[in-house]
């Protein structure tokens, strides 16, 4: 069945006999070219002329290749002429032959593609509701098996692969500086310009200094470093273990007897626990410097600016930054794990996981800010 | 089906390799219509690398590949897209879309390249799929076949434009002796009863003796060509006391740079 791609031409002749017995005349060489036009036409024309038998003539066939073969198959499983029209197909070379008759209409019966089923609405609540136990299940194991995956690790501080938590804090933290610099810095430029205005009409610009300084150190700063981790890191974390998973890689772990948790995961947890209020800190610093090069330029001194902030800006702030960074590092870092080791399979596997964990990292980040913000009002910090 | 003599793909002093490093150089062979030709050598010795060239994926260093009257090396755009649709290609991993279904797989070439209706497309990718074993596994995903499976259904979605020639890469890796015999017996018929072309990298020898009409051996050191013929013939009258060695699967070898 050689391909051809010159020019192709084949033929057909159609008769509507008496009693509804029909022929059809086909010739010439039948290929994907010459069919197309084809079959639209004896589609349009078995419409018009109704019939009950046709008898198909490829006697004059020269070449007929798989899409020649396709109307052949149609036309004898009714997809042209109607399911209730018996045809016979006839004089076909015997080589074709044998090739036709290997496909019969019940191959194509059972096996084209079947519209999807549609399920309730009661059965999609159920199977949501179904998928979130296991999921919180899941969630609360792997909680589980980090909690003594540390435990054991801490135990053991030597096996604990420092070289691996090592690398991941110049991958997650010393390179992503850069942009953890810029962003604090022009979100402490803006801020500030932004604040400069309403504050003029009360005559209190001084007072962006405290404002500046109570925002990015319990709130903004942490929440910019944790988003930036999310999206560069957790996800990478996300990634890398899934592509794993998918590699068997850590099936291959687990038959060694080192369980996947305690050998990939708690190594990236610590590093995202004692990276993110690192960068927390730096990130405090940046945006308010940003901020100060703000109020310079609005005629305030260095020291003015430095005295009003001392005045504000207490330790306790700067440690209330700390802590969420702790809380933060733990989740992304936990998400992204998680996510990885949920990868399931298929190309788009991998893929999915990094956004899960990018999405339920950033939304747990600000759940974690908000109950943390309502615990510091009932202590009164 | 219409089997002649003619060489359908004629590959002139093709020299291959990445970037500085020269894999194979000064290859000169032909494939004829309708014959079953296997590219083997030892593990590493660049075979999949010159099928990679023969497909144009690479572009060789210095030489031509015809197919018919065109250069696939100096062919562009719309002459080389013609070219491609010449032939079909199984991968080594079989290289089926994940996304879709095994049907949609072989569907693919039809959809892009051809006005037929749906029905047609259907019809003919089921066909294709029941030349290869596959029509029950049409509605499956690649990931919840197995490796032969895969092959298989690959080999499905290469012949879905009855292309005439087909490569495949390393067909028998991986797989258990019953299913490697039964891809070998596909092979086998698609070439006798449908008139392919074949050009199969390999080194399973089961293999090489069950489909192949003609091969060549790659040798990494001398890099060229060191036997060409039946495999029969070369098993029992090479010159190279290498290549015998090789058909006839004994241990340690000697170094085909020094036989002479």
């Amino acid at each position: 069945m050689p391909a051809t791609l010159d020019g192709s031409s084949a033929s057909f002749e159609l008769n509507a006999g008496q009693a509804g017995n029909g022929t059809l005349i086909l010739t010439g060489r039948l290929d994907a070219r010459s069919i197309a036009g084809m079959w639209k036409e004896l589609e349009a024309r078995f419409r018009q002329t109704p019939m009950s038998t046709l008898e198909v003539n490829a006697a004059g066939v020269g070449y007929c290749d798989g899409a020649g073969l396709a109307l052949l198959h149609a036309l004898s499983f009714g997809g042209l002429a109607g399911p209730e029209v018996r045809v016979t197909v006839q004089g076909l070379r015997p080589e074709l032959l044998k090739l036709f008759e290997t496909f019969a209409a019940e191959d194509y019966r059972e096996n084209r593609p079947q519209p999807p089923e549609h399920s309730s609405v009661t059965e999609e609540v159920g199977r949501v509701a179904l998928d979130a136990v296991s999921g919180l299940k899941e969630e609360l194991s792997f909680i589980g098996e980090v909690t003594t995956g540390l435990a054991a690790n801490m135990r053991r501080a030597k096996a604990l692969r420092w070289g691996e938590i090592w690398r991941v804090f110049e991958v997650a933290g010393v390179n992503a500086l850069p942009i953890i610099s810029l962003i604090s810095l022009l979100v402490g430029l803006i801020i500030a310009f932004e604040a400069a205005g309403p504050f003029e009409m009360f005559g209190a610009q001084i007072y962006i200094a405290n404002m500046l300084g109570i925002i990015m150190a319990r709130e903004l700063a942490g929440l910019m470093a944790a988003i930036i981790l999310a999206g560069r890191s957790g996800s990478a974390f996300a990634a890398e273990l899934g592509t794993m998973k998918v590699n068997e890689e850590l099936n291959a772990l687990e038959t060694m007897g080192l369980s996947p948790v305690r050998f990939l995961v708690v190594q990236r947890i610590l590093a995202g626990i004692l990276l993110t209020p690192l960068l927390t800190i730096y990130a405090i610093f940046v945006s308010i410097a940003g901020g100060v090069v703000v109020m310079m330029f609005m005629g305030f001194s260095l020291v003015t600016i430095y005295n009003q902030m001392a005045q504000s800006l207490h330790l306790t702030d700067i440690l209330i930054g700390v802590v969420k960074g702790v809380i933060f590092g733990a989740l992304i870092a936990g998400i992204g794990c998680l996510r990885g080791l949920q990868t399931k399979k298929g190309p788009s596997a991998v893929g999915e996981s990094t956004t899960s964990s990018v999405v339920t990292a950033i939304l747990m980040i600000i759940v974690a800010d908000a109950v943390v913000a309502v615990l510091l009002y009932l202590l009164h910090l | 089906m219409n089997v002649s003599n003619g060489a359908v793909i004629k590959v002139k002093n093709l020299t291959l390799g990445y970037g500085e490093k020269v894999l194979m150089q000064n290859l000169n062979f032909e494939v004829r219509r309708g014959e079953v030709f296997v590219i083997l050598g030892g593990s590493g010795c660049g075979k999949s690398t010159v099928l990679k060239h023969m497909i144009g994926l690479y572009p060789p260093m210095t030489g031509e590949i015809w197919f018919g009257p065109d250069n696939l090396v100096t062919a562009q755009g719309e002459d080389r897209i013609r070219l491609l649709r010449q032939f079909g290609v199984m991968y080594q991993s079989g290289a089926l879309f994940g996304s879709m279904t095994v049907l949609e797989n072989v569907r693919l070439p039809l959809d892009e390249f051809t006005d037929l209706p749906a029905q047609a497309k259907e019809l003919i990718a089921l066909t294709k799929l029941k030349l290869v074993a596959m029509e029950s596994a049409a509605n499956k995903m690649p990931a919840d076949l197995s490796g032969g499976m895969q092959k298989r259904a690959a080999i499905a979605r290469a012949i879905a434009l009855d292309p005439g020639i087909l490569f495949l890469d390393e067909p028998s890796a991986g797989l258990d002796p019953i299913t490697s015999a039964g891809l070998d017996t596909l092979i086998r018929d698609l070439s006798r009863n449908l008139g392919f072309t074949f050009v199969i990298v390999t080194h399973e020898l089961q293999s090489i003796f069950a489909v192949a009409d003609r091969v060549i051996m790659l040798d990494g050191k001398t890099k060229g060509i060191i036997g060409t013929g039946r495999p029969d013939e070369l098993r029992d009258h090479s010159p190279n006391p290498w290549v015998r060695q090789f058909f006839n699967r004994q241990a340690q070898p000697p170094d085909p740079a020094a036989i002479t």
